[in-house]
């Protein structure tokens, strides 16, 4: 079957968004990671450690697809290897990401210790920023790369029990660690900033660890906002329009202190399935929002639930005064049927269209 | 034997000891448990394990987070581990046996030592393989240990994957075990499609879905 005609190009529809023009129809932001490596027949583990391929992979599984031109780089076990930890790469049968096999830190005792790598000499996925970044420089289109917030990111340093247990037996240990997580990331923001501009790039910054079920709103307030809104501040002030913060799981509770921190004009919010696109859109009027088809549906359902699904989310993200794009809540599944990731688009066409 | 009220005090300060995170109480009123020959059996059940349980109210009602938990649970094991030494060699207080483990693949393992901390706080014994366990270790140790309950969970949409393979191996060399599945991308319409017994939504409710289970299997 053939979708109706684009009345705008893709590269197109997504810069009048970005300047709060109106578009023909709603993008479909993919959130596709390991699963474009395996569309073109490529390991999942190489999107991660394999710029070019990850490239290659992500604008064809783009182009077949027709999905947004917003391509994501990055990983949630950010700063774990970058700090001196051990990482292995998702290369088993089961694996979707990086995993961190030893932490940088492991006690109390280490976090004075710990030295904040200098980015032009780091190791880590830096370099692979860095390579990513070029090689996409030459494509149209925009791409992300992976910030993190920086409580996820000293979740990565410490793991996340000891972040947790610190959180109430040393607090001040934990407020150490984020304050050299986010130091970290501010320079990291700078310096790609210098080196790529800022006109094709969007700083993505996820934070999977703040979510509900792990820490209390009280806590993220504490935590996590002050440290989260300081590297925003520092990302706008470095020249970036626009942050896409993803969300990540049941933060619910934590909107009302997400809606504080700056996003960029407009800046994107990645919505978690967890999480009603009502209430995205009640904190965050002034921005596009994401959102939010389960990914576990998109795996395990059948074509007929994600359509319902997406066709719902539709439904609700068109209300959002700045913009929509549907996408999936989390990371699109490497393994999802790609029957299923058509069938958004395919929601797109029927229900996806401004008048 | 009937408790004295200060005997009563001691287990029920257990108990509040555990709730309110307080390491060094719980390291006093273990000693005193000992020093005044109360049951270590009734302290661990009436105020350990009835302190972790108030806990896990505690989180279902919003109450508690993780952070409160892993704390809790660090007191619960520092309590236990005073107070085990001195069970009577017959004191059945590990009676029903549970392995847990995240799938291989994942790593993600908060959520696991949470369940593990709620088992073992009601008078389970746990075999704990931890993170990233491969599918024949899930089928070696059940063969060796022949749990009553074997935990799996995956946080990830593909290592969510492991999960019915792994069911589906556990069965060919015991096909009565309960199986219980939890973790973010799973829910109880896919553990019935997985052919899991259970599911649980958080570890708090995963202890009282085992249970329900071992019963209705008896």
């Amino acid at each position: 079957m053939q979708f109706k005609k684009d009345r705008m190009g893709s590269v197109e529809r997504i810069k009048a968004m970005l300047n709060r023009q109106p578009v023909d129809r709603v993008p479909f932001f993919s959130f596709a990671q390991g699963f474009s490596t395996l569309n073109v027949g490529y390991p999942i583990a190489d999107y991660y450690r394999d710029p070019e391929r990850s490239v290659y992979a992500l604008k064809k599984t783009e182009e077949q697809y027709n999905y947004a031109p917003i391509t994501l780089y990055g990983y949630a076990a950010f700063c774990a290897w970058e700090f001196g930890g051990e990482l292995k790469w998702p290369e088993g049968e089961f694996s979707q990401a990086p995993a961190t096999t030893r932490y940088p830190v492991n006690s109390l005792e280490e976090i004075d210790s710990l030295e904040i790598p200098k980015i032009e000499e780091a190791g880590g996925f830096i370099p692979l920023f860095t390579q990513f970044s070029e090689i996409h420089e030459k494509y149209p289109g925009y791409y992300l790369i992976g910030i993190e917030a920086p409580f996820v990111g000293s979740g990565n340093i410490c793991g996340v029990t000891n972040l947790t247990r610190w959180i109430i037996k040393a607090p001040e240990a934990v407020h150490k660690i984020l304050r050299k997580v986010t130091d970290f990331k501010i320079e990291l923001v700078r310096y790609l900033a210098k080196k790529f501009g800022t006109e094709k790039m969007l700083p993505w910054v996820g934070d999977a660890t703040a979510s509900n079920v792990i820490i209390s709103p009280k806590m993220f307030q504490e935590f996590a906002m002050p440290y989260t809104k300081e590297l925003h501040e520092n990302i706008l002030d470095a020249g970036y329009k626009h942050i896409v913060a993803h969300i990540c799981g049941e933060q619910t509770k934590n909107y009302p202190y997400w809606a504080q921190i700056p996003m960029g004009d407009p800046g994107l919010i990645s919505v978690s399935h967890e999480v009603d696109l009502n209430t995205a859109i009640k904190y965050f009027p002034n921005d596009i929002i994401l959102g939010n088809i389960n990914p576990s549906v998109i795996q395990a359902g059948t074509a007929d639930e994600v359509y319902g699904l997406a066709v719902e989310c539709l439904k609700k993200g068109m209300k959002a005064p700045a913009g929509f794009m549907l996408a999936p809540g989390c990371e699109l599944p490497a393994k999802a049927p790609p029957y299923n990731v058509w069938t958004c688009m395919k929601a797109i066409d029927d229900f996806g269209w401004y008048e | 034997m009937q408790m004295t009220d200060e005997q009563k005090e001691i287990v029920k300060g257990l108990s509040t000891a555990v709730i309110d995170m307080d390491e060094d109480a719980i390291e006093t009123l273990c000693n005193q448990v000992i020093e005044k020959e109360i049951d270590p059996n009734t302290a661990i059940i009436e105020g350990l394990t009835a302190g972790m349980n108030q806990v896990g109210e505690l989180y279902k009602t919003g109450e508690y987070f993780i952070p409160e938990l892993v704390v809790c649970a660090d007191v619960l094991y520092q309590g236990l581990d005073i107070l085990k030494p001195h069970l009577k060699a017959n004191s059945a207080v590990e009676n029903r046996k549970i392995i847990l483990g995240v799938v291989e693949g994942d790593i993600h393992d908060v959520g696991k030592n949470i369940v593990k901390a709620m088992f073992v706080a009601n008078g389970w014994e746990v075999n704990d393989l931890g993170n990233d366990v491969t599918l024949s270790r899930f089928v070696e140790e059940q063969r060796n240990w022949k749990a009553d309950v074997i935990g799996m969970s995956a946080l990830m949409t593909t290592s969510m994957l492991a999960i019915p393979k792994a069911i589906s191996m556990i069965r060919q060399v015991d096909e009565d075990v309960i199986i219980m599945i939890g973790g973010a991308p799973l829910n109880s319409h896919l553990a019935k499609e997985y052919k899991a017994d259970g599911y649980a939504e958080n570890g708090v409710l995963a202890v009282e879905a085992a249970e329900q289970l071992v019963r209705a299997a008896v």
